[in-house]
């Protein structure tokens, strides 16, 4: 029998903390679908689509309801469209993304990843040419999310694509310059990419993943902030030990809500269940900010020192309790830092707290990078490079994930604002400072070599 | 102890030190022996249900004054009834989930009875239940049987228009999300 209070502390997280389940995203292997007419590719891709997932909305519903939870988002990660589309050409590609649109569309999801290419060790004839597509589809869809892996612990870093990616940025930017550049909101730059990862705009389908699978992510920072603030409420003075102890117990309660509705949802749809990601994934509303935590620890002004060391002990307490709660953790599993996408950081960021440089130094703590960045549309492709390098040794040579996701907002300089609109939230354009000082560095082209794995200080 | 008979025994009186202990030693001195209990406190007030087993020739009526002799004059009140061993076997509900009701707003009079005759009229089975006033505000904990083909989604929405335009907050949940937030051994459900 349930005790009273384990129903009211569950019900206080659904009703007043934001307890949700982020993301519900169904991943389906495309590979049966290739060949080498492409309209039959695409129509083969619409069909595995809307009968492997088309129940995926209305069965998140149902099960949304009998547990009294919202699944905030539907989403669809399918394999590499690289791979998928080798030999197909640029035409080919683009068909391709429009019909993963067009299907997610007709299934009711909002985003699909996969528009993917894995190139950290070097390119083939089709990733180079996904990678060219990219300022096309990422203006001319609505739903479709790409992600290119540049670099990773066992390959290294692939110089060639990261150069060519900063001429990708600044080219979609200008493409969807109506939109503050809002198309690079939806191309992540990996090293070390997740193959199970259910958040976007970063998700697809690995090679080494089943058929179908559902992948989850757990709820918003809320829950942890609330959390905090609650525990100063009982205990004015806590220490370190019990702060982290605090957001272990929320972390675990948390995750295990995401597990219940995955093993569901997956039950019912008739595929497995892949991973539970325990990412704190900010939006922008008030309440639901992974700044808003720091600030619940006491960084007041995030960007100040200290603020590295209580996200590096908020991302471990996250996973110390996920790790308990599940043993299906997978994906990205860390702390999101999104400016654009997170109030308390952007506001940090329009204060001048918070810098690029110190955004690099905190991403090393956690995942996933530089996200959601707005940087002055005058940018050029080589100091692009430089940073997507820079955030790409951090994640190769400690051995996890790190991205970027960088938007050069045309027309716009450092101090203007960036518009995204929805849950890609808007934010102060960023001063990137020394421009130009590396060009020499990044126009060598070549790999950088994988790192030692000894020796490790 | 054969043959034997199967009581189902509940106690009432204001709580003190003691009444379980008094109770318990009267069904021992009848040679009975306890097969399941539970008791409760509430607002200073004691009751106990008690299943035990007794010899073929002890009455409940035996069992009854046994019990309250251990009380002063009038202090516990005592019934005892033969038990169906049919009624532990058979579910009252057929084919259910549990799930948890919550109830909580301004205390008024007849909420329990308009959330019960909702309840009962589409045979879902109260299995427990736990409700209080306190400045004010009424809050209402129910774990209940609900038949497994009924539409969780209109019942929710039936829920929620019984008091439509008030300050009452219904929610209506698959215990599971509690079991799965609190119990460190769940294991849930599905695939």
């Amino acid at each position: 029998m349930l005790r009273s209070e384990d129903i009211i502390a569950t019900l206080r997280m659904l009703r007043q903390e934001n307890l949700d389940v982020r993301a519900v995203t169904f991943g389906v292997n495309l590979m049966e679908c290739a060949g080498p007419d492409i309209s039959q590719v695409c129509d083969k891709i619409r069909r595995k689509i809307s009968s492997k997932a088309g129940r995926l909305v209305p069965v998140c519903r149902e099960i949304s309801e009998k547990y009294g939870i919202p699944v905030v988002n539907k989403r669809l990660a399918v394999s590499a469209v690289s791979a998928l589309a080798e030999g197909h050409g640029e035409t080919g590609m683009t068909k391709i993304a429009a019909t993963l649109d067009e299907s997610a569309k007709d299934i009711g999801v909002d985003l699909v990843g996969g528009y993917t290419a894995l190139v950290q060790k070097g390119m083939t004839p089709g990733e180079r040419t996904l990678i060219g597509t990219l300022p096309e589809v990422l203006s001319r869809t609505e739903r479709v999310c790409a992600s290119v892996n540049v670099a990773s612990t066992a390959a290294g870093i692939n110089m060639d694509a990261i150069l060519l990616l900063g001429e990708v940025l600044l080219q979609t930017a200008k493409k969807t310059a109506d939109r503050d550049g809002f198309g690079c909101a939806k191309l992540v730059i990996f090293a070390n990419i997740p193959e199970d990862n259910p958040f976007m705009a970063g998700a697809y389908l690995g090679a080494g993943e089943p058929e179908c699978v559902v992948n989850i992510g757990v709820s918003g920072p809320g829950v942890v902030k609330n959390a905090l603030v609650r525990l100063r409420e009982s205990c004015p003075n806590p220490t370190l030990g019990d702060i982290a102890e605090q957001i272990k117990l929320t972390s675990f309660r948390v995750t295990r809500v995401g597990e219940l509705i995955g093993r569901e949802v997956a039950a019912q749809l008739g595929v497995p269940f892949g991973i539970v990601d325990l990412s704190l994934a900010p939006t922008p509303k008030m309440g639901d900010s992974v700044g808003e935590i720091l600030q619940a620890m006491g960084v007041t002004k995030i960007g100040s020192p200290g603020s590295t060391a209580a996200l590096a002990m908020l991302n471990d307490a996250v996973k110390k309790g996920g790790m308990f709660a599940s043993s299906s953790v997978g994906g990205l599993s860390g702390a999101f830092i999104p400016v654009s996408e997170d109030c308390a950081l952007a506001d940090a960021v329009a204060k001048g707290y918070l810098t690029l440089e110190k955004l690099e130094a905190m991403t090393s703590v956690c995942s996933v990078g530089l996200d959601m960045i707005a940087v002055p549309g005058n940018i050029n492709a080589d100091t692009l490079a430089g940073i997507i390098a820079d955030e790409a040794a951090i994640g190769v040579v400690n051995g996890k994930t790190t991205a970027v996701r960088m938007i050069p907002v045309p027309g716009k300089k450092a101090g203007d604002m960036a518009v995204f609109g929805g849950l890609f939230g808007e934010s102060v354009v960023l001063p990137v400072r020394n421009l130009r000082g590396s060009g020499d560095f990044v126009r060598q082209g070549g790999r950088i070599p994988a790192p030692l794995h000894s020796l490790k200080n | 102890m054969s043959p034997a008979k199967n009581y189902v025994l509940n106690v009432l009186a204001r709580d003190r030190v003691g009444i379980v202990a008094g109770v318990t030693e009267a069904i021992h001195k009848l040679d009975g022996n306890i097969d399941a209990m539970s008791q409760t406190v509430l607002r200073g007030y004691f009751t106990i249900i008690i299943a035990a087993t007794f010899p073929d020739s002890v009455l409940p009526e035996t069992v009854r004054l046994a019990a309250e002799a251990t009380g002063e004059p009038g202090e516990l009140a005592v019934s005892v009834k033969l038990l169906d061993p049919q009624a532990a076997a058979e579910p009252v509900v057929r084919e259910c989930d549990q799930f948890v009701l919550s109830i909580m707003g301004r205390d008024r009079p007849g909420v329990i009875a308009r959330i019960s005759n909702f309840l009962s009229s589409r045979n879902i089975n109260i299995v427990d239940l736990y409700a209080y006033a306190e400045s004010g505000q009424f809050v209402l904990l129910s774990q209940v049987m609900v038949p497994r083909a009924m539409d969780v989604g209109q019942l929710q929405i039936d829920l929620e228009n019984l008091w439509k335009k008030s300050d009452f907050i219904v929610s209506f949940q698959h215990e599971n999300i509690f079991l799965a937030t609190n119990r460190v051994d769940f294991r849930g459900t599905g695939g």
